[in-house]
């Protein structure tokens, strides 16, 4: 069963007007193609300026009806979640009330469930299967612009399923952000610092990210789209093209959709596949190419880790997995892989350094050995996913205990200290301080994988005694975690 | 006006992403889509091969899946409930 355009207003509308210390509705600058008001709620909780932010949309493709309510019902979750704390139960999946919480408090959460109302409303009294905007092509008379293929990124370069005909349902519209839907997405990029974006859609059962114009590759850094001409009407010139993207970027792609697909499966066993857009089949100007295409087009912008779900699975008929006659068990299962990517945005070290350090210097350096170090070899990027992993797994046990939450931030500033010195070597009290944390998390750890972690990192701890900064640091990025 | 659900044969992804159709994702990779007579009339006339699996009619969303003002309402009072401080809008 499905909400109207007026239903989920009212009901954001509604939630805003219940609790609004955690949610705001607010109004997107442009109305639809028809004039229609479109609207975005932000879910937060607590203090604290700057936050990292998570953008989900919904509804970009009409047809696909659920997931506007998806995103209207996850909303309203974690709001009551929040101002009960009541688990979010779904299906054999829990989500703790204390993670929830920390979701709210670290984060700023911004839902765009209903992006292209007009092809919804239409949906529900023209024309079942409809999937763009309701813009008319003044040369043809056709309708309708495809929102996720008019966005800015390789923009109207057509391979694949991207099309120049006005009267193709792939049409990618007279230009790039041409329609008032799409700008509005672009606006909510433009104007919050979001971290992680996902646009949800029907049906496949999958989790996607970059790249969808070409495969992906990584080890030749002047394969960029940057490089290539838009708006061409034509597909890439270079049948071999592989567009490139660095090794941490598809880590953290393939390992961030590993958790989301864990997430959904925990609820009742469907098992969504991870893969990048291009595997399903080659698109331009997607939603999600665009907000992780933005810092590579503008080098100054943050970048944005955009994914696609596919909710859903194939169920006979078009007609019935793009509008089962039962949405809610697929919702739940949705529901629990975006709790999974709103989780997997929340920054450990950003969120100790903001709420107990008095600069954003610790917090700048161990990005620095992140990015600029670890990253750039194989195995530094097994420790940065196993850092990762024991983040996801407890930080919510840290914070919620305020002598766990003092010795994190303790060691964060001990080890800042000697990061900024090469020569330094990790003192005797520093590893003391690193063990001590280590093992009252094993105490805690739920998990075989996460207790296999931090023992690995207890022995990297054992070996680091004595050694300079740069000794340990070597080490890490010529042994893994597992060596 | 009458809608099909097809699977196209004889057709690699090439050539179906010249022919702007309306494809859907298949569970097993086959070419589907969404198309009219037009567009089946113009497919066999190219050679391919077009099998038909549903017809619909164009019409809006069966109204039986559209929830009312009133469901939508209680479901929301339920779902806050349990957190009721205050009263709805």
């Amino acid at each position: 069963m499905y909400r109207t355009v007026a239903q989920l207003d009212w009901e954001m509308a509604s939630l805003a007007a219940f609790a609004p210390e955690v949610c705001t509705r607010f109004e997107l600058p442009e109305p639809s193609v028809e004039g229609r008001t479109i609207h975005a709620m932000r879910l937060r909780a607590g203090d604290g300026e700057n936050r990292r932010g998570v953008l989900i949309v919904g509804g970009t493709h009409a047809r696909e009806l659920m997931n506007p309510d998806l995103l209207v019902e996850l909303a309203v979750d974690l709001v009551v979640s929040y101002l009960t704390g009541i688990d979010i139960v779904l299906g054999r999946r829990r989500w703790a009330a204390r993670d929830v919480a920390l979701m709210l408090e670290a984060l700023d959460i911004y839902l765009l469930p209903c992006s292209n109302p007009d092809g919804r409303n239409y949906v529900m009294t023209v024309q079942w299967d409809w999937r763009k905007n309701r813009r008319v092509d003044p040369e043809t008379s056709c309708i309708g612009v495809d929102l996720n293929r008019n966005m800015d990124v390789l923009w109207g370069v057509t391979e694949g399923q991207t099309s120049c005909n006005p009267c193709s349902n792939n049409y990618v519209g007279p230009s790039a952000l041409s329609e008032p839907e799409a700008r509005n997405v672009k606006h909510l990029l433009d104007s919050h610092r979001i971290v992680t974006f996902a646009d949800v859609h029907s049906y496949s059962e999958l989790v996607m990210y970059p790249w969808s114009h070409a495969p992906t590759q990584t080890t030749d850094s002047s394969q960029r789209f940057t490089s290539l001409p838009s708006g061409t009407c034509l597909p890439i010139a270079d049948p071999n093209y592989q567009e490139y993207m660095p090794p941490r970027d598809l880590q953290r792609f393939q390992t961030v959709s590993a958790r989301i697909v864990d997430a959904i499966a925990d609820v009742r066993g469907r098992r969504y596949t991870p893969q990048a857009g291009y595997d399903l089949y080659a698109t331009t100007g997607t939603n999600r190419d665009y907000a992780y295409s933005r810092h590579v087009a503008d080098p100054g912008a943050e970048k944005v880790y955009g994914f696609g779900f596919e909710t859903g699975p194939w169920a006979g008929s078009a007609k019935e997995s793009f509008q089962p006659a039962d949405p809610a068990p697929i919702m739940r299962e949705a529901e629990s892989g975006l709790l999974g990517l709103i989780s997997e945005s929340i920054c450990a070290i950003e969120l100790i350094g903001s709420r107990l350090l008095e600069s954003d210097e610790e917090v700048v350096a161990l990005r620095r050995v992140r990015d600029e170090l670890l990253a750039t070899t194989a195995t530094g990027r097994d420790w940065i996913a196993l850092g990762e992993r024991v983040q996801s797994s407890l930080l919510g046990c840290v914070l919620a205990d305020k002598g766990l939450t003092a010795q994190a931030a303790t060691l964060l500033r001990a080890t800042t200290k000697v990061l900024t010195n090469d020569a330094a070597a990790l003192d005797r009290d520093t590893i003391a301080q690193a063990q001590a944390l280590s093992r009252n998390l094993l105490d805690r750890a739920q998990s075989a994988e996460t207790r296999n972690d931090l023992r690995s990192m207890q022995t990297l701890l054992e070996r680091s005694q004595g050694q300079t900064v740069t000794q340990v640091l070597r080490a890490l990025m010529a042994d893994g975690p597992d060596a | 006006m009458v809608r099909f659900e097809a699977t196209i044969h004889g057709a690699g992804s090439i050539e179906v992403a010249r022919l702007d159709l309306d494809r859907i994702a298949d569970p097993e990779g086959l070419v589907r889509v969404l198309v009219d007579v037009d567009d089946c009339v113009r497919l066999v006339e190219q050679g391919f091969e077009v099998r038909l699996h549903h017809a619909y009619r164009v019409e809006p969303l069966d109204p039986g899946l559209i929830l009312s003002d009133d469901e939508v309402r209680a479901s929301f009072g339920r779902r806050i409930g349990r957190a009721g401080r205050r009263g709805t809008s």
